[in-house]
């Protein structure tokens, strides 16, 4: 018969090894009592219509990028170079570093708006979504910065994100000024050119007889590829030498790899 | 006897000396600008880990990506970058 065992039963360990570290433990410290920057949000007429106009514009794929916010009120969204799925997008780093590069650096403290579309489904931040706020948050020297999530239904989350486990709802009112149909003609024309020059989608590879290996195979192109073989496998940074290109990885993850496995 | 004018000049010394081991790092990052003052000869891996920034990518100005083993070595300016996935 089975003795249930007390908790006195358990053997006893000690370590001397402290297992967090400091520099993490001190930014989660920093944000526990943090108040939320933003109770209220003002957005003009204008980016609301360019925003409607990008998760509209899309089709049946989600798009992400940067909104401007200028004394309490949101103004101007922006899209990254980016691909598109239907229940995902990602921006890779390069494209994240095109928009650092291409916003004047005293605006950049503005575009502080990170959103994206959730196309006809619910506005509930994904796990993805969660996980993205976090390395965005990095990114920004662990300020808090406000997310938002949009669908075509004209349903939203607005938050404050503050932390993994710290964020406020942000309530959000359209501000008054009057547009017209010629403007509205403007942002359709100026959004629909710049979804064409920055989103990319996957495409299906027809069959081909001579090579059958490509049936159904998805993928953004062949010359693509070919590109990708000389970045690493890992994080995408140029291989510099032949053993990397043989390995598939950069001297830094090959070096992170054996740790892991040394560790294990 | 303490000969404090020793101690003093010694001193003085050692701040001399280390503000002339400190280089200036620049960070251009999503919220702006971010400055930081870090130890001459100090790797790239060194200065992300005493800046929490292991998740991110450093890029110089040329657009090269910063390994680890890269030292800095005098006055630099970065940017940092990240991937954004969304689902």
């Amino acid at each position: 018969m089975k003795k249930w065992k007390n908790r006195w039963d358990s053997p006893r360990t000690e370590t001397s090894a402290i297992p967090v570290s400091l520099k993490e433990c001190k930014n989660v410290i920093y944000n526990i009592f943090a108040k939320p920057k933003y109770a209220k949000l003002n957005i003009t007429k204008r980016a609301y219509i360019k925003l409607m106009c990008y998760i509209n514009l899309i089709g049946d794929y989600e798009i992400s990028g940067f909104g401007r916010i200028q004394d309490g009120t949101i103004t101007d969204f922006k899209i990254l170079k980016q691909e598109v799925k239907p229940a995902y997008v990602e921006c890779d780093e390069d494209a994240v570093l095109e928009f650092i590069k291409s916003i004047p650096r005293e605006e950049l403290g503005e575009w502080e708006l990170d959103w994206h579309s959730h196309v006809d489904m619910g506005t509930t931040p994904s796990g993805t979504d969660w996980d993205n706020y976090k390395n965005m948050s990095a990114l920004r020297g662990y300020k808090q910065f406000p997310a938002m999530i949009v669908n075509k239904k004209q349903s939203f989350t607005l938050i404050n994100y503050i932390s993994e486990s710290n964020h406020e709802n942000i309530d959000l009112y359209i501000t008054g000024e009057d547009i017209t149909n010629s403007e509205i003609d403007e942002i359709y024309n100026f959004v629909k050119n710049d979804i064409k020059s920055n989103c990319t989608k996957t495409i299906s590879i027809q069959s081909k007889p001579a090579y059958p290996i490509y049936n159904n195979y998805w993928n953004r192109s062949n010359t693509a590829d070919e590109f990708d073989d000389c970045k690493c496998k890992s994080c995408g940074v140029p291989l510099l030498n032949s053993h990397e290109l043989t390995t598939g990885l950069c001297e830094d993850c090959e070096l992170a790899v054996a740790e892991t496995i040394g560790g294990n | 006897m303490v000969d404090f004018r020793e101690i003093n000049e010694s001193l003085e010394n050692s701040e001399e000396r280390d503000a002339e081991d400190l280089v200036k790092v620049e960070l251009i990052t999503l919220s702006g600008l971010q400055e930081y003052e870090v130890e001459e000869g100090m790797t790239i891996k060194e200065f992300k880990e005493k800046h929490n920034l292991n998740e991110v990518k450093i890029v110089n100005e040329d657009g090269d990506v910063m390994r680890n083993n890269d030292i800095i070595e005098c006055d630099s300016q970065f940017f940092i970058s990240t991937p954004k996935k969304n689902g």
